[in-house]
This record gives C-alpha cells, sequence and structure tokens, in this order.
C-alpha cells in the first residue's frame, strides 16, 4: 500500500505531498467474510418476503420489500468492506446526526398509531429511530473504550446510560426506547461494567417499572400513553372487561388472533387455507404481526426455520465478538447483538402471547425499510468486525490486539 | 493504543461473554418451548378458535356528496335507508347458475320477441306502401293537392291520425309476436320449484319477518342476480322498523348471509328534471374493481356507473367507515374492536340553472309529451323525442340541458322488477335514458346555414351584398337534379342576410354547388372550424361527435360496407346505398343546408352558435368557440369550497373579413325580428331592443318524400352584457322549426330574463303563410 496513487502526471516534482484519500483506500475488497452470517441474513430476507407473500393480498407490498432487502445487501456488502475503527474515529458527528434526524422527524414526521415515528423523504418514509439503534451501539462502544481506564467509575456508566436515554427520551416510539436500553446494558456487560453497577441499574429498573405501572396511575400522574398502558393490561389480563378508543385497535384481541394464528398453524402450516390474514382478522400482518401469520401460513417448521436463523446469527455473532480485533469490536458486536436478540425476543414473544404489545419489529422479516436497512447495517458492521479480526489474525501476532 | 490494552481476554470477560451467550440461549429455547406448546400441543385447539374466528367487519357506508344548482339548490340528495341485504357469497351456487342460466334465456326470448314484432310493423308498413304505389297518378296528385290544401288544424290532425296508426300496429305486433312464441317463453323462476333447499328455507325464514311473500323475495333475489351476478340483494330497502333491524342483528347466526346495513340512496327532488346527466350510482363490478382508479374499494360498494355520478366520482365518493365487531360462537356482538367514521362526499356544484332547466322541461313535454298525447314518432314508431341546451357563450357554461323523454330516477332506481325496467328505459319509451343533447346525432337542417355562408364568403363564392338566385327550385348538373324549397316555394332572390331571414334553400344550394369544385373542401373545413364532427369536449361520458360527410368519409363507408359483405356472407349490408359511389356534388349541396348524411348533436349546434357571441359593443370580426363544461365546483357538505374547475379557454377562428361576421349576425336577427323573418311570430312582443335575439330555424328532412314529420331546430344567441345565453332546441318529429322548437327556445329566454308572459308569449304561428323553413 506504499504506492503513491495520487503523483501520476507530476513527475519531477520532489517536493513531499499530502497522500489524497481515494475510496479505494476506505473499502477494501479484498477482506474475507462470514458466510454462515451472510447466508443467515438473506435466508431470513428471503423468509421474509415469502411470508409477506402470504400476508397480504397484491404484490405491493412483497416487491417493496424484495428491494429493500436488495439495497440492505448492497448496505451489508460496503459497510462490511469499511474498517470499523473509521466509525469509532467520527463517533460524535455520527451522534450529532442521530440525534438531529430523531428531533426532526419528531417536529416534521407524520403521525402513525398515536406516535411520531417516521418522515416522508418522497420515496421512503424514513424511521430515524430504527437507524438510531444502530448508531446507538457505535457511538456508546465508543464511549466505553475510550474510558476504559475508568469503567469502574460510575461517571462512565452514567455517560453510558446518558447517551442512550437522550435518544431514547427523544423517540416517541416506546418499543425503540426499550431495545435502545437492552443495548446499552449489553455495552456495559461486555465493556466491563463493575457488577454491582449492574445490579443498581437492575433494581432501579424494577422501581421504575412498578412505579409507572402501580404507584403512579394511581396518585394520578400518567406517564404511559393510553394505548401503551391498554396493551400493557391487554396483556397482563386478556380476559378483562375493556373498551377502545375510536381509531385504535383493541389489543387484546390482537393478542388473541395472533395466538390463534400461530396455533391454527400446526405442524406444517395452514398454506393457502390461512385465513386470518387475509380475511383481516390479524392486524399490522405485514409488519408487527409477521411471525403469527408466518406460523399461520408455514406451521412450526417455519417459524422454528426463522427463529433458527436467528439463533445461526446470534451464534456467528458471540464468535466474531470473541475473535474481534480490538476492544472496540467487541463491544460494539455485543451492543448490535442485543440489539437483535432484544427484538426478537419482544417481537415473536408478543405474537406467541408471552409479552406484550410494542411496536418493535422482527428484524429483516417485519415490513419495512427502514427496519431492514438499518438491521442490515448491523450486519455488515458485525462482517466488518469479523473481517477485521480475521485479517489481524493473518497479519499475525505482531499488531496490537486491544481486547 | 493505551498502556492498558489487554493483550488476551481476561477471565472476566470471558465469563461476561459467557453469560451474554446463556440469555441468548435462554431467549430462544423459551421461544421455542412456547412454539412447541401454541402449535403442536394446542393447535387443534387453536384450529377451531381460527376457523369460527369471532369478529365480523361490518362497513359503514358513507353517503355521497350532493350535486346542486349554480344556485345551490339541490338537483341529486340522499336519502338514509336501512337495508337488509342478502350478501352474494350466501346465494348457494346452484342458484346462481340457474338465475343466470334463466337470464340468458329470458334475454334471448326479449330479443326474437321485439325483433319479430318489427318485422310484423314493417310488413303493415310495407302493405300500406303497396297501396299508395298502386295508386293512380291521377289519385297520387288528388292527394297531393289535398295535403297542400290543408289547414295548419287539419294537418296536425292528419299527423296525429297516423301516429296514433303506428301506435296502434306496434301494440297489436307486440301482442301477436307475444303470442305467437308463447311457447318459447322460459317459465319465470318459483320458489318451491327452483330454489335450492338451502336459499327457499333462508328466505321463507325471512319472509314473516319482512312482511314480504317468499315468492316476491324470490324474485328480488333473480332481479337483482340477473342484473348484477355478484352484488348482494337487497331484501328490503324500505320501512324497516329498528325493532326488525336489532332483531335480525342479534340472531346473525340464524340467518347466514343476511345484514342489516344503512345505505344512502340517491334521491332526486325533481324526478324526472336533467335525469340523463346525472346518470346512476351502482354497486361495482368484478371489472371495475380491477381498475386503477377505484383501488381501494370492495365488492359491494357503490360507485357512479355513468353521467356526473361517474365523471366526478371521484370527488363525490364518500371515504366508507368500517365497524369491527368480535362475535361469540352465537354471532352476537360481544364488543366493537375497532371503528372507522365514515366520511360524506364532496358536493358539486353544476352551472345548471334549476329555474331555466324546469322552462326547458316543461316545454318539451308542453309539446311532445302528455301534454300532446305522448306522440308516438312515426318514423321509428318509438315515442318521440327531443332536447335542449342553453349555454353561457362567454366561458361554455351549460346553463341548461335536458333530453326528452324523460323518466323520473326515483322511480327506476328503486327497488323495480326487471320488466318493469325495461319497459319504462326501453325503445318503446323513446330511450328516456339517453341524452340526446350529447348523444342524439341528427341532420341540423338550416341551422347549418352561418357555416355554409362563412364558407362562401371566405372562399369569394358570394359576397354579401350578392344577391343570389330565387325561385323554388334549382337544376344541377348533368342530370338536372333537382333542389327546392321547402314546400317548394318561391321566396325570391335575396342578398345573404335576406336569405338567412327567410331561409331560402335554393340561395345555399347554389353556394354549396359553388363550393364543391373548390380546393381544400371549404364547406367541411368551416363546419370542422365550427365545432362539428368532433367532440365539444364536455365533462360527460359517452359523446356523440358527429359526421361531416367528405369523399374520404365516403370512400371508408364504403369500404366498412365491403367488410361487413365479406364477414356476413350477405349481398348488401345496406350502410350505403352503392359501394362505388362517391361523394358527389348533390352530398355537398345537401350538406349546405345541414341535411344529407351530415349528422351533429345539439350541443355541437350551442357551441357553434356560441362562437358568434361578441361582448355588445365590443365588436370582433373573429369567431371564439367555447368548450362547455357541466361542474362548476367542489365544496364540503358546509359549501365551503375546495377545488373550482375553471372554464377552458375560447377557441378562436380568424374571419378573413371584418364584416362578414356582422352581415351572418344582422341575417340571424331578423329570423326573429322582421316580419318576414321566419320566426317573427314566436318572438312576437318581445323586447328586441332590449334582449336582440339573434336566431335560426331549421327544419331537417328525415324522411324522404315527407313521409313522416320533419324534425324541428332552433338556435339563439343573446349578447347580453350581463347574461348572454345561447339556447338550442330540437324536437325530433316537431315539423317546422319555428312550430315546436322555437317557443321552447322562447319560453327558456323569457324565464332567463324574466319576461312578462303577456308581453312575450312565445306562441307558435297559427297560419302557416311565412312558415316554411
Amino acid at each position: 500500500m506504499a504506492t503513491d496513487r495520487s503523483s501520476a502526471g507530476s513527475v519531477g516534482l520532489r517536493s513531499p505531498r499530502r497522500r489524497r484519500r481515494s475510496l479505494a483506500d476506505v473499502v477494501d475488497v479484498g477482506l474475507p467474510f462470514d458466510p454462515v452470517l451472510a447466508f443467515a441474513a438473506v435466508a431470513l430476507t428471503i423468509a421474509s418476503c415469502m411470508a409477506i407473500a402470504g400476508a397480504t393480498t397484491g404484490n405491493a407490498f412483497v416487491v417493496r420489500q424484495v428491494a429493500y432487502g436488495i439495497v440492505g445487501i448492497g448496505v451489508a456488502a460496503v459497510v462490511s468492506r469499511i474498517d470499523y475503527a473509521r466509525w469509532q474515529a467520527i463517533r460524535w458527528p455520527l451522534y450529532a446526526f442521530m440525534v438531529g434526524s430523531i428531533v426532526a422527524v419528531a417536529v416534521l414526521g407524520q403521525k402513525v398509531n398515536g406516535s411520531t415515528l417516521s418522515i416522508n423523504l418522497g420515496f421512503f418514509s424514513f424511521q430515524a429511530s430504527e437507524l438510531g439503534k444502530v448508531l446507538v451501539a457505535v457511538v456508546a462502544a465508543a464511549f466505553i473504550v475510550d474510558r476504559r481506564s475508568v469503567v469502574h467509575t460510575w461517571t462512565t456508566t452514567a455517560g453510558v446510560l446518558l447517551l442512550v436515554v437522550v435518544p431514547a427520551g427523544l423517540t416517541a416510539d416506546f418499543g425503540s426506547s426499550l431495545v435502545y436500553g437492552a443495548i446499552a446494558l449489553a455495552i456495559l456487560l461486555i465493556g466491563g461494567t463493575p457488577g454491582r453497577h449492574l445490579a443498581t441499574i437492575g433494581i432501579t429498573g424494577v422501581v421504575v417499572v412498578v412505579a409507572v405501572f402501580g404507584v403512579l396511575p394511581a396518585v394520578g400522574a400518567p406517564v404511559l400513553k393510553g394505548y401503551q398502558l391498554d396493551r400493557i393490561t391487554a396483556f397482563l389480563s386478556p380476559n378483562s372487561d375493556h373498551k377502545v378508543e375510536p381509531g385504535q385497535i383493541d389489543a387484546r384481541y390482537q393478542l388473541k388472533q395472533a395466538k390463534a394464528a400461530i396455533g391454527s398453524g400446526q405442524k406444517t402450516g395452514r398454506g393457502n387455507n390461512a385465513t386470518q390474514q387475509t380475511l383481516g382478522y390479524l392486524p399490522e400482518q405485514q409488519t408487527d404481526f409477521i411471525f403469527a401469520s408466518a406460523g399461520e401460513r408455514y406451521g412450526f417448521v417455519g417459524v422454528a426455520a426463522i427463529l433458527s436463523l436467528f439463533a445461526l446469527i446470534m451464534w456467528r455473532g458471540l464468535r466474531i465478538l470473541s475473535t474481534a480485533r480490538d476492544f472496540y469490536g467487541a463491544v460494539l458486536a455485543a451492543g448490535i447483538l442485543a440489539m437483535l436478540l432484544f427484538q426478537v425476543l419482544v417481537n415473536a414473544g408478543m405474537n406467541v402471547g408471552i409479552m406484550p404489545i410494542t411496536g418493535i419489529p422482527l428484524p429483516l422479516v417485519s415490513y419495512g425499510g427502514s427496519s431492514v436497512l438499518s438491521t442490515y447495517l448491523a450486519i455488515g458492521l458485525l462482517q466488518a468486525i469479523y473481517a477485521q479480526g480475521r485479517a489481524a489474525a493473518r497479519r499475525g501476532p505482531t499488531v496490537d490486539r486491544t481486547d | 493504543m493505551s498502556s492498558l490494552d489487554r493483550r488476551t481476554p481476561t477471565p472476566q470477560l470471558a465469563l461476561r461473554v459467557a453469560a451474554f451467550g446463556i440469555i441468548a440461549f435462554g431467549v430462544f429455547a423459551i421461544l421455542f418451548l412456547r412454539l412447541w406448546f401454541l402449535q403442536i400441543l394446542q393447535g387443534d385447539q387453536y384450529l377451531t378458535e381460527a376457523a369460527s374466528n369471532g369478529a365480523r367487519v361490518v362497513r359503514v357506508a358513507a353517503p355521497r356528496g350532493n350535486i346542486v344548482d349554480r344556485n345551490r339548490k339541490p338537483l341529486v340528495e340522499n336519502e338514509v335507508a336501512t337495508v337488509v341485504t342478502l350478501q352474494a357469497d350466501a346465494i348457494p351456487a346452484e342458484d346462481r347458475s340457474a338465475i343466470a342460466n334463466w337470464g340468458q334465456e329470458q334475454g334471448q326470448y326479449d330479443v326474437s320477441v321485439t325483433r319479430l314484432a318489427d318485422q310484423l310493423v314493417k310488413q303493415r308498413q310495407d302493405a300500406d306502401a303497396t297501396v299508395a304505389a298502386r295508386r293512380t297518378s291521377a289519385q297520387k296528385r288528388r292527394l297531393t293537392r289535398r295535403i297542400a290544401r290543408e289547414t295548419p288544424t287539419q294537418s296536425k290532425a292528419r299527423q296525429e291520425r297516423e301516429s296514433r296508426r303506428a301506435k296502434r300496429y306496434a301494440d297489436a305486433a307486440d301482442r301477436e309476436a307475444t303470442s305467437r312464441l308463447k311457447d318459447r317463453e322460459p317459465k319465470p323462476l318459483r320458489i318451491s320449484r327452483d330454489a335450492s333447499p338451502i336459499l327457499r328455507s333462508l328466505l321463507e325464514r325471512m319472509s314473516p319477518l319482512l312482511g314480504v311473500s317468499s315468492r316476491t323475495l324470490y324474485d328480488r333475489v333473480v332481479a337483482s342476480t340477473v342484473k348484477l351476478p355478484y352484488g348482494g340483494v337487497a331484501l328490503k330497502s324500505r320501512k324497516v322498523s329498528p325493532g326488525l333491524r336489532n332483531f335480525l342483528l342479534e340472531r346473525q347466526a340464524e340467518f347466514p348471509g343476511i345484514t342489516v346495513t344503512k345505505e344512502y340512496l340517491r334521491r332526486y327532488p325533481y324526478g324526472g328534471l336533467a335525469s340523463q346527466i346525472f346518470g346512476n350510482v351502482g354497486q361495482i363490478s368484478q371489472d371495475q374493481l380491477k381498475e386503477a382508479k377505484y383501488r381501494g374499494l370492495k365488492a359491494g360498494q357503490l360507485i357512479g356507473q355513468n353521467g356526473l355520478e361517474y365523471e366526478y366520482n371521484s370527488f363525490l365518493q364518500g371515504r366508507d367507515g368500517q365497524q369491527m365487531v368480535e362475535v361469540d360462537a352465537q354471532g352476537r356482538p360481544t364488543g366493537k374492536v375497532s371503528e372507522q367514521q365514515a366520511t360524506q362526499g364532496n358536493r358539486l356544484q353544476l352551472s345548471i340553472d334549476l329555474g331555466l332547466e324546469k322552462t326547458g322541461q316543461f316545454a318539451m313535454s308542453k309539446f311532445i309529451g302528455p301534454k300532446s298525447g305522448d306522440a308516438i314518432d312515426t318514423k321509428t314508431n318509438y315515442r318521440a323525442g327531443g332536447s335542449y341546451v342553453a349555454m353561457d357563450p362567454r366561458n361554455g357554461e351549460i346553463l341548461a340541458m335536458g333530453s326528452y323523454p324523460t323518466v323520473d330516477l326515483n322511480t327506476i332506481y328503486g327497488t323495480i322488477s326487471t320488466k318493469r325496467y325495461r319497459r319504462m328505459v326501453g325503445k318503446r319509451a323513446g330511450v328516456p335514458l339517453l341524452n340526446r343533447a350529447i348523444q342524439g346525432q341528427y341532420a341540423i337542417g338550416s341551422t347549418f346555414k352561418p357555416v355554409t355562408a362563412l364558407a362562401g364568403l371566405s372562399t369569394g363564392v358570394i359576397t354579401p351584398q350578392k344577391v343570389g338566385p330565387g325561385g323554388a327550385c334549382i337544376k344541377v348538373g348533368r342530370l338536372d337534379q333537382e333542389f327546392c324549397n321547402s314546400g317548394k316555394e318561391d321566396l325570391g332572390s335575396s342578398d345573404l342576410e335576406g336569405a338567412l331571414q327567410v331561409s331560402s334553400d335554393v340561395y345555399f344550394y347554389t353556394v354549396g354547388a359553388a363550393l364543391y369544385s373548390k380546393p381544400n373542401k371549404p364547406l367541411q373545413t368551416w363546419a370542422g372550424l365550427f365545432g362539428y364532427g368532433k367532440d365539444t369536449g364536455i365533462d360527460l361520458p359517452g359523446e356523440a361527435s358527429g359526421v361531416i360527410p367528405d369523399s374520404a368519409w365516403r370512400k371508408k363507408r364504403n369500404e366498412e360496407e365491403l367488410a361487413c359483405r365479406k364477414q356476413r356472407g350477405v349481398a348488401n349490408c345496406g350502410t350505403v346505398g352503392d359501394v362505388n359511389g362517391g361523394f358527389l356534388l348533390g352530398d355537398n349541396i345537401n350538406l349546405s343546408v345541414g341535411q344529407g348524411d351530415f349528422l351533429a348533436t345539439p350541443l355541437q349546434v350551442a357551441t357553434a352558435y356560441a362562437g358568434l357571441y361578441d361582448e355588445p359593443g365590443k365588436p370582433t370580426q373573429d369567431l371564439h368557440f367555447p368548450t362547455p363544461q357541466l361542474g362548476m365546483q367542489i365544496q364540503k357538505a358546509d359549501g365551503e369550497l375546495r377545488q373550482k374547475f375553471d372554464t377552458k379557454g375560447r377557441r378562436t377562428v380568424q374571419v378573413g373579413d371584418p364584416t362578414w361576421k356582422q352581415h351572418i349576425l344582422n341575417g340571424l336577427h331578423k329570423v326573429t325580428s322582421t316580419p318576414t323573418g321566419t320566426a317573427a311570430n314566436v318572438f312576437t312582443g318581445w323586447d328586441q331592443s332590449r334582449f336582440p335575439v339573434y336566431g335560426k330555424t331549421g327544419t331537417a328532412q328525415r324522411c324522404n318524400d315527407s313521409l313522416c314529420p320533419d324534425q324541428a331546430w332552433f338556435a339563439a344567441m343573446v349578447p347580453d352584457a350581463e347574461r348572454p345565453i345561447v339556447v338550442v332546441a330540437t324536437v325530433e318529429n316537431g315539423g317546422f322549426g319555428t312550430t315546436t322548437a322555437a317557443p321552447i327556445v322562447c319560453r327558456m329566454l323569457r324565464t332567463w330574463y324574466a319576461q312578462d308572459k303577456r308581453t312575450a308569449p312565445c306562441e307558435p304561428l297559427k297560419s302557416e303563410t311565412n312558415g316554411t323553413e
């Protein structure tokens, strides 16, 4: 890499000159990649297209999901060829961009189901909170790695939490806020925060949950919006009496229908006899409840395959984490994995009736451009960590391994 | 890298990664177990739950927007009705196919009866013709003299006699055809014999509830399914009590496929007034569901199917709401899952003026409607028709548009039997739903003459001052073919203005003959410039464009005739007289007085006369043709403006000489204002100084040798400063333009300018002395 690429046509000039940066310096095509991880991601996109095709009439949704998948794979391919240390270097501009975009959406965006989540860019409805999930992992991991020497202090822990709380508070989507929290916890865990800090955070979390659901509404200071409360009470007491606000769908009904859809799929699915979604019984059948829809159509075999592909990603992710080139790579991988794991847990859990309803999509499977692209960005980052780790291992032990 | 870098993973980090892994494993284990539990262990239970799914989506119909006139008086409104519907998918397949077969047989039978009846009528007419042909020449002469001597009363009485006789022929032929084909008539479907047990039991259980016999219910199912195979059947749409409604809603399981919904039916406060322009509203068809512009609509929803309801459907259509109701195993509603409110469609304001429209309609009915005995047109043997159009010449806003005969829309869009519907809107009833103003293509007679005049002037064939030939007839060509004035009357020789004033055919025949040999077919070109032969561009579907005959057109017709002969394998399709014939001198002469193969719609005539309009005091030499337009504004239900439809700019046609248009206008003014003008007596007493009427009568021959009454035309333009107007009226069997059409136009003008009936009686002429053409 010592050749001076910028000297073409300047023979005779002796003076040392600054090397001009070119795209080839940033993107290294020769790096290795993890084929298993790539397979799992692409297979999930294919599964997603099949599920959406079954869940919707007409092909408008499928065509767009295929397009999102293709663009996403492109994004992942490019990102995986870039050394992730570059993201570490520009963490503060990234953070500013993320917060700015979330604020922009909150101010200019369009209202869906009581929350302002997306901003219409004409060709595409952009959800800043989805992209924010990946960016917050990049920034928070960089922050904790910066402060490795003082990781045991409360300042570091509080700093990480603050970094996450700002975008989580700004975004109007409660589900996304929870994902941000999960990312922060994983980064703290792998970043080396002392055990007592983690324990304190855990206890505080429990106290807050009790206060929000039990104490504060009782003393007349509700924190949650009507529909959020409704969803949680629906989850806690699915058979109680209820009333529905106009314009909203009854949460108990959604839960019941999702369970009925998945359950009726049995071993191998109902195939084209699957009616829950096409007859409109199952709401949001191509986004939040795509898992239930796939469960009805393809049965246990189908959804188990989807879950297995996610398990495959987790396994490869943990391997990538432990073979990372440096400490930053390991912590970033942990943040990304926590993001994926938490979303799978909450979305699939809500579909099978063990989690309350939140607007969290199933990564790569739910219909939606922002979610698909952000998840592929995350997959690309994992591939980049893998590639740099492998490259470092090839170069041998002389390279500074920083974990 | 700082000195605190760890070269190898510390045991603590390895531990934490392991913890992370265990959490991940736990998550997947929980999800897999839960799936196993749901799908494998409890799958059967959920399958039954899904199969008997406890929710029902109820569509809440949205009312369509109203249609109002230019003063916001309602023309089309909504009326709320509780409708008990049998859903389409609840009709068993065997019933559906039985009904479809029966409908097809019945259709074939109806066609064969009509055909046989027409044949029988034709036989009678042929017999009459043979009798007429057997008359000796002396008898013929005597007959012609007798007819010529007739007073108008006698002539009218004779025509009425003929009309009555034609009606008798038609009725007798109908009876004869029905009795001859009796054995071929398919037996009407009976519930006891043809309905499937499922449908029969459902209808028999519904019958006492609705207070309608099961036979009638079954007839409604048949009528509706024949008309719209995959639409729901309205079993009862009037007088459904709230008690019955609740009873049915609570017992959904006992009455599968029966829904009770609130629907909005169209109501027409003025019944048959302008009924042709609104069009009807009907359930969306299978084909329409696939069209892009109806995306998002579901089967069973109502859309505009033609007329204005079709043209402005996207504005008039409301947004249906929907309610999702959770029901238990017995189908009883247990809770509302979600609700979306229905929103009414927007209001459409038309440029129509209700008062003017009423006047036109009333005048039409006076001359050809019930007030004159629902005359039968002896040419077609069906009910006679007519049409009127009024337009603002400045911008093309349609002030009135109507077609006669008309039919009360409240009746035919209600629940009536197929048979009655066919009888009310069929050919014998004069096709009352045909909008003759834009779809009726007629020869327009002398109202065409301004075109001939301008074509003649621009080619130099005539000058305004040149005096044309006099006499009753002219002879042209090598065969000395004779073309005569109407009634072979000698109107004397006159200049252009005089020729328009007395409507001298001979004058314009000469012009047409001279133009035949000119290059670039000037007569046809000028007809095209006046807007004939092409759509006017009005905001209504199905406009007819008329015909301007020339040699290319004639050639095309000949080729079509040959192709038809070849395709059908017959010697003659009868569309043209001579397949080798071209467009001859005689054809051009006929065209010069708007006869022959020339066809135009009343709206085209109105647009052509609107082109002559100039603002008072600012005469121009050019013609300005507006584009007619009905829709003015889209408003919210409370009248707030949503969208304004600007009228299109006027099309300008340059005329070579500044005086030409003025001479034509002078001639047209003389028609109504000088004693010898063809429409002078109708406009006796009219205030010509305040509201000068520029008019032209027309009398179009429809049969050779006057075997049937001529078609009456009158076109008038009043260039008032504030309220200019162009009015055109035509009556298919009206005879002379000045006897029926001109009085209709005069009455409409009287309404428009609020004139007194005493000063402007608008009565047709009593004597026949000067009303020849």
